[in-house]
């Protein structure tokens, strides 16, 4: 069986950490790219042909080219718009969540202050799209 | 006794005597005069209410009222006596029997009894004859003259009783009588007493006519009286004069015939009222005018200045709240940065914290050891931004105390403060020329300057020996000072972001809380200038600063002072 394959992309390495963590006690077979920009995510996407990811996870607040700017970037282009995109953010502002989906966001995650709740959380991803991937494939 | 005193003596009794005699006679003429008061004859006729006929004998009426008062004045007494017809009593007159008969006046003519003129009930009998005749014609001989007068007039029976004359025929005018006269039909012509501009003309008579006299004349008192007692004319004339002087005549009149047109009176005090009235009315009007319009000119100024005052009033209060309102959005995103940058560093606190659990469970000893460097790393971080925020508030909440401050020796202060740190970065402070003097907050602009440098030392020199420059410019309204360093610079798309509240280019990295320019940009803003980062040529970063050089600048500083003040 294929590992799902995470692209996180986050610039706060302690959120990183976290997150990374998160997965790897989740008891999951994942793995996790850790890319720190908007710019090294879609490079990754656009012109990696091996290992490429099965599912991003975007920190909304990123330097430059922020979160939702990629993430319409990536939506609006045929090649990559398969890709599911789960957001996530600090905020649980509405305004935030609205403008998240309005760009086609499969998903929107408020990053939990509580550890076992991220397991929870990333299990729960992985599981899903790991079943979606495979009934895709 | 010597003969001389004797004479003397003797002559002055003498005068004495004389003048006594004198004086008796003096007295007795007098008293003979006033005990003699002479007699009048009156005749009179019936003619209510001016002469009517009395119980006993005696007449009563207006005119005889009149004339006892005058006669008595005039020192007459009168004696009465009737007769059916006024040309019986002129006859009577002229006959010598009688003296006067009391005329006339009427009701309808003025008052003023002097003005007069008989009516054609008193008569006036002018006689009149032409010159050439007259030189014979003894006025008192009438007898065998032919006298004319109009038939049928009042002076027929008048003229027959008199001088049993010769009709001449009917006519209106006298002018009959005249023509008459003139042709030389007649000898003596009776005329009625015209008006008297007829009276004029007729006494305007060519020289070949002669106002002959007439055995009648008529007073002004409308009295008529013989031409025998010439005296009586004058004193009873005088006599009037004296009443009417005295107001006696009114007195008579108003008791016979009322009080003065009241109707008159009325409406003459009705007159006078109106026009008083009227008159203040319109002085009141034209007063109350010119009062209104200067009380409302007065008013207009009033509420012009009040507009003025309520517009500028309007205008501060417009100033104000759009203070108020940049205070609000900047304690709002004040706000908003601040809970937003704080819940990055709790993330990673509470998420770690959790780790730590883990691992304390688990026994991953470096697990364990890696979370709680995150976590203290984070609270530190945490800390530093509130510290952060409670500089920042001081730096917006203290109102600026400006001063005229030397900025070479603020720089030398800096530096001297941030030793250890520029030295631990193996970097320098370089000032290559002299700098201007600022007016400024000193503490605010000390704070900007350890800002600068900190963040020149920790982003711009990553190497050692480098040098940070400090540079100031004066221009025409704002001094500019830059800080700038020679480091990796910072790309143009981040060069305004860097400047928001806790915005790190690299998290994570290096101390700092992320605060320093937005104190820095604060700091210039209060100042009445503005910050911005520029990448300037041979590479780094500078940071630009912008203070007014003159009088405070319109911030929210002023809030203060009073709105009078600032109005001022």
């Amino acid at each position: 069986m294929n590992r799902t394959r995470f692209l996180l992309v986050e610039d706060d390495p302690d959120h990183a950490a976290l997150i990374c963590t998160a997965i790897s006690q989740s008891g999951l077979h994942c793995e996790v790219e850790h890319a720190v920009s908007g710019e090294a995510a879609l490079e990754i996407l656009r012109h990696r042909t091996v290992r490429r990811p099965d599912v991003l996870l975007l920190d909304i607040n990123l330097p430059g080219m922020d979160g939702l700017r990629v993430l319409e970037q990536i939506k609006s282009d045929h090649r990559l718009n398969a890709v599911p995109v789960v957001m996530l953010s600090t905020s649980s502002a509405e305004n935030d969540i609205r403008a998240a989906h309005s760009r086609h966001a499969n998903s929107y995650v408020v990053k939990p202050a509580d550890f076992h709740e991220m397991k929870r959380v990333m299990q729960a991803i992985a599981t899903y799209w790991i079943g979606v991937n495979a009934s895709v494939s | 006794m010597s003969p001389v005193l004797s004479i003397g003596r003797f002559l002055r009794f003498l005068s004495a005597l004389t003048a006594l005699l004198l004086a008796a006679n003096g007295a007795v003429a007098h008293s003979n005069a006033l005990l003699h008061a002479e007699t009048l004859r009156v005749v009179y006729t019936d003619f209510p209410p001016f002469i009517v006929s009395g119980q006993n004998g005696e007449p009563d009426g207006f005119s005889i009222q009149v004339l006892r008062k005058v006669a008595a004045r005039a020192n007459y007494q009168l004696t009465f006596q009737r007769v059916d017809s006024l040309p019986e009593a002129l006859a009577l007159i002229v006959a010598g029997k009688a003296d006067l008969h009391p005329s006339l006046a009427s009701t309808a003519e003025r008052r003023e009894i002097v003005d007069y003129t008989p009516s054609v009930h008193v008569v006036t009998l002018s006689l009149y004859a032409l010159e050439h005749r007259a030189a014979s014609f003894n006025p008192d001989d009438l007898t065998g003259k032919r006298i004319g007068y109009l038939k049928g007039d009042a002076t027929e029976p008048t003229a027959k009783a008199i001088i049993g004359a010769v009709p001449i025929g009917f006519g209106t005018e006298d002018e009959t009588v005249y023509e008459a006269l003139v042709r030389g039909t007649i000898d003596l012509g009776v005329f009625v007493d015209a008006p008297m501009s007829r009276q004029l003309r007729l006494m305007n008579l060519p020289e070949q006519y002669t106002k002959v006299g007439a055995p009648l004349r008529v007073s002004p008192i409308g009295i008529a009286v013989s031409k025998a007692r010439p005296d009586v004319l004058e004193r009873l004339s005088a006599s009037l004069q004296g009443l009417k002087a005295e107001a006696a005549f009114d007195a008579i009149r108003d008791r016979w015939f009322g009080p003065p047109d009241s109707w008159w009176t009325l409406r003459r005090v009705f007159f006078v009222y109106l026009s008083g009235i009227t008159v203040v009315v319109l002085v009141s009007m034209t007063a109350f005018g010119r009062l209104r319009r200067t009380f409302r000119r007065g008013l207009n100024r009033e509420m012009r200045l009040r507009a003025t005052l309520a517009t500028r009033h309007a205008a501060m209060l417009e100033l104000k709240n759009t203070q108020l309102a940049a205070q609000n959005d900047e304690m709002q995103r004040l706000l908003q940065a601040v809970s937003h940058d704080l819940k990055s560093p709790m993330v990673t606190v509470r998420g770690f914290a959790g780790v730590l659990q883990d691992a304390m469970e688990s026994g991953d000893q470096d697990l364990a050891r890696d979370a709680c460097r995150r976590i203290v790393a984070s609270t530190g971080h945490l800390s530093g931004i509130t510290d952060g925020l409670q500089e920042y508030n001081r730096v917006d909440q203290k109102p600026i105390a400006l001063q005229r401050l030397d900025l070479n020796a603020l720089v030398a202060e800096a530096e001297e403060m941030l030793s250890a740190d520029i030295a631990k970065a193996q970097a320098r402070i370089v000032v290559p020329s002299k700098l201007p003097h600022v007016r400024a907050d000193e503490t605010q602009l000390l704070r900007v300057l350890l800002n600068l440098i900190l963040n020149a030392l920790r982003y711009g020199c990553p190497e050692p020996g480098m040098a940070i420059e400090i540079s100031a410019a004066v221009g025409v309204d704002t001094t500019e000072i830059v800080v700038r360093d020679h480091g990796p610079g910072i790309p143009e798309a981040y060069q305004r972001d860097v400047f928001r509240l806790f915005r790190r280019l690299t998290p994570g990295q290096a101390d700092g809380t992320g605060i320093g320019l937005s104190v820095v940009a604060r700091v210039a803003a209060k100042h009445g200038g503005s910050a911005w980062i520029s990448s300037p040529q041979g590479g780094g970063a500078a940071v630009h600063m912008t203070l007014m050089n003159n009088a405070a600048p319109p911030t929210d500083d002023d809030e203060d002072a009073s709105f009078e003040e600032k109005a001022a």
